[in-house]
C-alpha cells in the first residue's frame, strides 16, 4: 500500500476497538477516516501487596498490556515517584480502571476524557492543522504544523446545515418543548428548504439532502432536548434509517439533561446529541456559542484540547480543568483521580479572617457628575500569575517568609504552580486579541469573540480554585487570591486618596473616583498601578452616574446598582430592572429609551431640565398599554424556575403560569423558564390570573392596572432624585396603585 | 455582608420596642454599619457586632465632625448666607 501524505485539519475523534478513529478535514475539501492505533495510559502506586494483587488482575486479562515502571512527579509534593505504567486497548481502560479502582491504591491518570487524554499525548489538538502520513486507512505518522497559542491561524472551510422547525410563527422564539410543532426546514448555504408531505416522506427528503450535501456540520435550535431524540424515534417507528452521522457504524450518543444549582440560580441543561465524524451543534444548548460565537468555540476546542462538539457543551470548569491537565501530562506530573486533597485544619479563628471574599465599599447615592471607572484587569487570575497561587504552593515546607497579607498562608517561591503556569499563556493571548480588536480591521469581530472565550476561562479560574470538586483545586488557595486582591484594592484606595481624590464605590476589582473636569486621568492610572502592584485599565469617565437606593432602606446605597452614560455618550446599566432577565421586554425598552434620553445632555448641563423630555416617553408607553398597542412577547415576564412546578406551594402569578404549563404535559425541570403574562391578577378563578405565552392563542388579555403599576416602578427606577421626592404618581392607574414586587416569589 | 445582616436580624425585638422616632435613629445606626462594611469585614473580628458598632461610632463622629465644619463656617460668615452641604 502506498503512503498517502495529506495536510489537513484534525476534524473529529472517537474511540474504536483498534483505537482512535480521527476525521480529517483536508485541505483539498476531501475528508478521511483514519484509525491511530493508540492506546491510552495510566499510572498506579501503592504497597507492594497491593501491586502485587494488581499484577494479578492484570495478568489475567484476555487482552494484551505493556506495563513498565516510570519516574513521575506527585503534584501536591513535588516528589518523583516511581509509578507502574499501564497501556491498554482505548475501549478497554475505562472497566480495567474500575476493577483496580477496588484494590483502593492510588490511581493517576485513569479517568481522563479518553479524546482528550489522546490529544495530550499526540501533542495535537481539535482543528490543529498538521501533515498526515496514512497508509491502508491507518495513521502512521503526523507533523504539527499549527500551535494553540498562535493569535491568527488557519481553519478549514466546513459546510454547515441548518436544521429547524417551521409552521408557526413563534418558531425558534419558543421552547418548543412548550409549544406546538412544525415541519423541518433545511438550510444549506443561505438557502431554506421546507420538507413536503408526512412524517415519512419528510424522513426520506431528510436522508436524501444529507447524503447529497454531505455536511460538516448540523446545526439546530433545540435539537439537543427535542429536534433529534424525536427524529431518532420518528424514523424508528417508520423504518427510513437516518444518517445523522458521517459514520454509518456510528448512530448518535446521547447524554442525559440536568438540572444544577450555581451561583444562586438553578440552571437546566438539556441533554446532548453528539454525532461521528460530523458535529451536531445546539445554538440553544451552548454557553460558549451563545457568548461567543464559533470563533470562541474553536479557541477554547484548540486551546483546552477538548472536541468541538463536547466544548460547545461542557462547562467552562471543564475546559479549565482540561488546561490543566494538559500541562501536568506535559510535565510528567500525575493526575490524581478526582479531588483527594483536603482542606488543613485550621482553629476558627483563622477560618474567620480567611474566609472573605472581594472588598466592597457601599456606592454614594444618588446623581454624581464627573466620576472616573478604573478596572483592575483580570485582578483574580492576574494575582495567580504574579503571586504563584496554586493548590500545590500554599503553604509549602520551604517558603515560610512569602506571606499572604492578612490571612498568614505563605506561597512558594521555588517552584512555579500548576494554576499560574496555565493562566500565564492565556492571560497574555487574551491581551493579544483585546489589543488587535481595539485596533478595529477586518478581523476585529473574531478578535473580540476569541478574547471572550478567554474571558470567561479568566473569571472561572478562580472559582475553580476553591470549587470542592475540582481536580486541583484548594480552598486556602482561593483564600490566597482574594487576600491579594483585597490588598491591591486597599492600595489603590490609599494611592488615591493620596492625590486629593474621593471614592465613590469601590467593588472587588473596580473604582469610581469624583474627578474635576481635565483632570490628568493616565497620570493618576500609572500611579495606581504602581502602588497597587495589578494592571489598571480606565474604563470612562462618565458624564453623570446614578447610584440607586436599596429597595429597603432608600438611604443606603447597593453595591452594583447604578447607570450612568460616559462622556462619549455610550451607556453602562447594572443592576436595575433593564438588565434583570425577568423584566418584560416593554419595561426594558422603556428605561433604554429614558437612559438613551439622558446619555445626550449636554456637559455640565442640568440633567433635570430632560424631565419633561422622560415623563413624555413614559407617557408613550402608558397610553400603548391603555390602548393595547403590545405583543404578548412584550409583556412577558421570564420566570427561572427553581424547582418542578408542582412543588410551589403558594400561588403565585408566576407559579400559576407554570402549573398551567404542566398541566398540558409538559414536564418543565428546575432551571428552564416560563414566559407568562398576567392577565387577571386579581382574578378569583386561579388559572386566570396569568398565561404562560405557549398557551397564548386566541387574542392577547392582559391586566392593564397591574402592567400601569409596573411602568411606574420601572419609570421612577430612572426618574428617582430628578423629579422631587416623594415622587409623585407618574402613571396614574385606575384605582389606587399598589407597591407591588417586580419578582412574585 | 451575611453575617451583618444576621446580626441586624438579632436586635429585632430591641427595635421592635423602641419607639417611632427611636425606630428611625437605630436603622440610621446599622445603615452606618452597612455603610462601613468592608471596613468591618477587614476587622474581621470573632464577634461581628464588634465590628458593627466601631462602624458605627466612626461614622457617629463623622457626623459630629461634620456638623462641627458647618457650625464653623456659619459663624465665620456671621450673618451671612447659610454653608449648606454641597452635594
Amino acid at each position: 500500500m502506498p503512503v498517502e501524505k495529506t495536510e489537513g485539519w484534525v476534524f473529529d475523534a472517537y474511540p474504536e476497538r483498534e483505537g482512535m478513529r480521527i476525521w480529517i478535514a483536508g485541505r483539498d475539501g476531501r475528508r478521511h477516516s483514519v484509525i491511530d492505533p493508540w492506546r491510552p495510559a495510566f499510572h498506579l502506586a501503592g504497597t507492594t501487596a497491593q501491586l502485587k494483587s494488581a499484577a494479578r488482575i492484570l495478568a489475567s486479562l484476555n487482552y494484551p498490556t505493556d506495563t513498565g515502571w516510570v519516574e513521575k512527579q506527585e503534584l501536591f509534593s513535588g516528589r518523583m515517584l516511581t509509578v507502574l505504567e499501564v497501556r491498554v486497548p482505548v475501549l478497554e481502560r475505562d472497566a480495567l480502571v474500575k476493577r483496580l479502582a477496588g484494590l483502593q491504591l492510588p490511581l493517576y491518570d485513569a479517568d481522563m476524557h479518553l479524546v482528550q487524554a489522546y490529544h495530550y499525548e499526540r501533542g495535537h489538538f481539535p482543528l490543529a492543522l498538521c501533515l498526515f502520513e496514512i497508509e491502508d486507512g491507518r495513521l502512521t505518522a503526523f507533523e504539527l504544523r499549527d500551535d494553540p497559542w498562535a493569535v491568527d491561524y488557519e481553519l478549514p472551510v466546513l459546510s454547515t446545515m441548518h436544521l429547524a422547525l417551521s409552521g408557526s410563527e413563534i418558531c425558534g422564539r419558543l421552547d418548543p418543548n412548550h409549544a406546538v410543532r412544525g415541519r423541518l426546514v433545511l438550510t444549506m448555504e443561505g438557502r431554506a428548504y421546507e420538507l413536503e408531505g408526512g412524517i415519512d416522506e419528510q424522513l426520506e427528503s431528510l436522508v436524501r439532502r444529507l447524503r447529497e450535501w454531505d455536511p460538516d456540520v448540523i446545526t439546530t435550535e433545540w435539537g439537543d432536548s427535542v429536534l433529534l431524540p424525536q427524529l431518532d424515534q420518528l424514523a424508528q417507528e417508520h423504518r427510513v434509517h437516518v444518517d445523522f452521522s458521517r459514520d454509518a457504524q456510528r448512530g448518535m450518543a446521547g447524554r442525559g439533561e440536568r438540572s444544577f444549582f450555581t451561583y444562586g440560580r438553578t440552571i437546566y441543561q438539556g441533554g446532548a446529541r453528539y454525532l461521528f465524524g460530523r458535529w451536531h451543534l445546539d445554538v440553544k444548548n451552548s454557553f460558549m456559542l451563545r457568548e461567543t460565537d464559533t470563533a470562541g468555540l474553536f479557541e477554547i476546542a484548540r486551546i483546552a484540547k477538548i472536541p468541538v462538539q463536547r466544548a460547545a457543551r461542557c462547562t467552562i470548569g471543564t475546559s479549565l480543568s482540561s488546561m490543566q491537565m494538559a500541562w501536568a501530562w506535559k510535565n510528567g506530573v500525575l493526575i490524581p483521580m478526582d479531588k483527594q486533597q483536603a482542606e488543613d485544619f485550621r482553629p476558627a479563628t483563622q477560618l474567620l479572617i480567611a474566609d472573605k471574599g472581594g472588598l466592597v465599599y457601599e456606592p454614594e447615592v444618588g446623581w454624581h457628575r464627573n466620576v472616573a471607572e478604573f478596572d483592575f484587569t483580570s485582578m483574580y487570575p492576574e494575582m495567580m500569575v504574579q503571586r504563584n497561587i496554586s493548590p500545590e504552593t500554599v503553604n509549602c515546607g520551604c517558603c515560610p517568609e512569602n506571606v499572604v497579607p492578612e490571612i498568614g498562608h505563605h506561597l512558594c517561591r521555588k517552584r512555579r504552580g500548576l494554576v499560574p503556569s496555565v493562566l500565564a499563556p492565556i492571560l497574555e493571548k487574551r491581551a493579544r486579541y483585546k489589543a488587535l480588536y481595539k485596533a478595529g480591521g477586518s478581523g476585529a469581530a473574531v478578535y473580540k469573540a476569541r478574547a471572550d472565550a478567554h474571558k470567561w476561562t479568566l473569571v472561572c479560574c478562580f472559582g475553580y480554585l476553591g470549587f470542592k470538586n475540582a481536580r486541583f483545586g484548594k480552598i486556602e488557595a482561593h483564600e490566597c487570591v482574594t487576600a491579594w486582591g483585597r490588598e491591591v484594592l486597599l492600595r489603590a484606595k490609599d494611592a488615591v486618596e493620596r492625590r486629593g481624590y474621593h471614592l465613590l464605590h469601590a467593588l472587588v476589582d473596580a473604582i469610581w473616583i469624583s474627578i474635576t473636569p481635565g483632570a490628568d486621568l493616565e497620570e493618576l492610572r500609572r500611579a495606581i498601578e504602581k502602588e497597587a502592584e495589578c494592571p489598571l485599565a480606565l474604563e470612562g469617565v462618565y458624564e453623570w452616574i446614578r447610584y440607586c437606593p436599596s429597595k429597603v432602606d432608600s438611604l443606603s446605597g447597593v453595591p452594583g446598582r447604578y447607570f450612568g452614560a460616559f462622556k462619549t455618550g455610550e451607556l453602562k446599566i447594572r443592576g436595575i430592572a433593564a438588565r434583570r432577565h425577568d423584566t418584560p421586554e416593554l419595561f426594558k425598552c422603556l428605561q433604554r429609551e429614558m437612559l438613551e434620553c439622558l446619555a445626550r445632555v449636554e456637559a455640565g448641563a442640568d440633567l433635570r431640565r430632560l424631565v419633561p423630555a422622560l415623563l413624555e416617553i413614559v407617557e408613550d408607553y402608558c397610553l400603548r398599554i391603555r390602548e393595547g398597542r403590545v405583543t404578548g412577547e412584550e409583556l412577558a415576564i421570564t420566570f427561572n424556575l427553581s424547582k418542578s412546578p408542582e412543588e410551589y406551594v403558594h400561588d403565585t402569578v408566576s407559579s400559576l403560569a407554570a402549573k398551567q404549563l404542566a398541566a398540558t404535559g409538559v414536564v418543565l425541570h428546575p432551571g428552564e423558564t416560563v414566559r407568562y403574562v398576567i392577565t387577571n391578577a386579581d382574578d378569583k378563578v386561579k388559572d386566570w390570573r396569568s398565561k404562560p405565552l405557549a398557551l397564548m392563542e386566541n387574542g392577547l388579555e392582559y391586566d392593564v392596572a397591574k402592567y400601569l403599576q409596573l411602568l411606574d416602578r420601572a419609570a421612577r427606577e430612572i426618574l428617582d432624585g430628578l423629579v422631587p421626592a416623594p415622587a409623585k404618581k407618574i402613571v396614574a392607574p385606575s384605582g389606587d396603585g399598589l407597591e407591588l414586587p417586580l419578582v412574585w416569589d | 455582608m451575611q453575617s451583618l445582616q444576621a446580626e441586624e436580624e438579632a436586635w429585632k425585638l430591641f427595635r421592635r420596642a423602641l419607639r417611632k422616632e427611636d425606630q428611625d435613629a437605630f436603622d440610621a445606626l446599622w445603615r452606618f454599619a452597612r455603610y462601613h462594611a468592608a471596613p468591618a469585614s477587614m476587622a474581621s473580628r470573632p464577634m461581628p457586632f464588634e465590628a458593627a458598632l466601631m462602624a458605627m461610632l466612626v461614622a457617629i463622629e463623622r457626623q459630629v465632625m461634620e456638623m462641627e465644619r458647618l457650625e464653623k463656617k456659619r459663624s465665620e460668615h456671621a450673618g451671612g448666607k447659610d454653608g449648606g452641604v454641597g452635594l
